[in-house]
């Protein structure tokens, strides 16, 4: 017996409209993500990597195909329950201005959240912090954070509301390489701990190689899965022709 | 005698129109070259009061409730299509919105104070509820527009708030709660403003009106504080109609809020 894949994107047709024409970025599109895996997603900018993640909260209608989520399409389950399971981190993390604490305890006043268990005591709240990597006060304001302190304190922010699944949009980008080590451990770990997986759109091939880990390549409007070793040779190869 | 009339004259007006003059010799002097602009300006003002004093003459001998009401629809309808010209941003169907919202708060209120809190028989006596209804549609106006604007654009300024509310799991009414309440308070403060200093920096111009026209102090008072009160409710619920029916047409089916205006 075969169990469910924890997502499964089936002949998924993604558009845009831009500037009242609109765009085909996938053309009937498949791929299958499962527990404890992480996917690397590559493509030119523009080929519609963000939206392919954004279609499976339903941030974007996808046009065509289905997006199964643990067995059931995503558009059974709510919104805030989708968003909540499948939790999405944005290429440059927003916060609210205030301080860590605030920040990291916002969440839990939306209803979505509130049958989580809220982390009730200061002490929690810090090793939680500590585990990623930023060792700062609870009262520190964000707004006075690094770039790559910010992306640790969203993903801290993220992994607070047990997720199933966690949706990088470049995480690293711009990050210097100690802070782009410092996420790529954290998402190992988290990933080890809680058995979820990670899609993770990325330019930086170095990444790719720490993550040790498959890869979906956009090519003419379709996604193509790729070994790391086999999409690694079909690079060289084409800069060889 | 306190409680004297005194009536005015054409001589009158022909008397106060020398401050018009004293004004066009400043213009002269300066050479501010508004003479023409303010001699028409002040013989629009004779003519266009004349014409609407003989209207209201002429609407307040109105007995029929019909036809009441449908003048009170058409002031709503006329300053609604001025809240929609006034807006920075052209959103399709907002003009509904605004249209809906000027119109439920207005008759909402003005029934209810005519009706419940003055006792007028009938309610729709043209004498109190034409100038009431002009008086609530000025209001909401401004305290809709106010709204309107502020929510629309802290929709555009907060998109990655927003954004990131609802990748937290926040519903659409979650994520734009902040802004919603900010914008009821944007369309609330003028009202709660001119409530704070009113008798004390100015005197309404309503209240003015009924003193000079002889009316008791204590009268014109109790007026002037139904009328505040009033203007409060209308503005308030004008303001909470719009933004509601505003963040419904912006609210997506797939759970997001769109900023495409």
């Amino acid at each position: 017996m075969t169990s469910d894949p924890l997502l499964k994107v089936e002949e998924v047709t993604l558009e845009v409209t831009l500037n009242s024409t609109r765009r085909v970025l996938l053309k009937k599109s498949s791929f299958q993500l499962d527990s404890r895996e992480i996917l690397g997603i590559v493509g030119p900018s523009g080929s519609g990597k963000s939206t392919l993640l954004k279609s499976l909260i339903r941030m974007h209608s996808a046009s065509e195909g289905d997006i199964d989520f643990k067995g059931i399409s995503v558009e059974k389950y709510s919104y805030p329950e989708l968003r909540q399971q499948i939790a999405y981190l944005p290429q440059q993390p927003t916060f609210f201005e205030g301080t860590i604490q605030e920040n990291l305890l916002f969440p839990f006043e939306l209803r979505q959240n509130r049958k989580l268990a809220t982390p009730d005591n200061e002490a929690t709240l810090r090793d939680h912090l500590k585990t990623h990597g930023l060792e700062k006060p609870l009262d520190f304001n964000v707004t006075e954070l690094s770039g790559g302190e910010s992306q640790r304190l969203a993903l801290a922010r993220i992994t607070l509301l047990n997720p199933t699944i966690i949706l990088l949009d470049e995480p690293t980008s711009g990050l210097d390489p100690t802070s782009s080590d410092h996420i790529i451990e954290q998402i190992k770990r988290w990933k080890d701990e809680t058995a979820g997986a990670i899609l993770w759109i990325m330019h930086d091939r170095s990444v790719l190689k720490k993550l040790e880990c498959d890869v979906l390549n956009i090519e003419n409007q379709t996604l193509k899965r790729y070994t790391l070793d086999s999409f690694l040779k079909s690079e060289e190869q084409t800069n060889d022709e | 005698m306190m409680n004297e009339y005194l009536q005015l004259t054409y001589i009158d007006i022909l008397l106060a129109s020398g401050f018009i003059l004293v004004a066009g010799i400043v213009s002269l002097v300066l050479r501010l070259k508004f003479e023409k602009t303010l001699f028409v300006a002040a013989l629009r003002t004779a003519l266009q009061l004349l014409l609407a004093g003989a209207a209201i003459g002429f609407v307040f001998d109105i007995q029929t409730s019909w036809l009441v009401l449908l003048l009170a629809v058409l002031m709503v309808l006329l300053s609604g299509r001025e809240a929609v010209r006034r807006q920075k941003y052209k959103l399709t169907g907002a003009g509904w919105d605004t249209l809906i919202s000027m119109f439920v708060s207005s008759f909402l209120v003005a029934i209810l104070v005519t009706a419940v809190v003055i006792g007028s028989d009938p309610w729709w006596n043209p004498p109190l509820f034409i100038p009431m209804i002009g008086m609530i549609i000025g209001n909401s106006l401004n305290g809709i527009s106010l709204a309107l604007e502020r929510f629309l654009s802290s929709c555009k300024t907060q998109r990655r708030e927003i954004e990131m509310r609802l990748y937290l799991g926040a519903t659409v009414n979650e994520a734009t709660l902040p802004l919603f309440r900010d914008a009821i308070r944007a369309g609330m403060t003028p009202m709660i403003n001119a409530m704070t200093i009113v008798g004390i920096v100015s005197i309404p111009g309503m209240m003015t009106g009924q003193l000079l026209a002889g009316a008791d102090p204590r009268d014109a008072v109790m007026y002037q504080i139904v009328v505040m009160y009033m203007l409060a409710a209308s503005t308030t619920l004008g303001s909470l109609m719009v933004v509601y029916l505003v963040k419904r047409r912006l609210t997506t089916d797939h759970g997001t809020i769109r900023v495409d205006f």
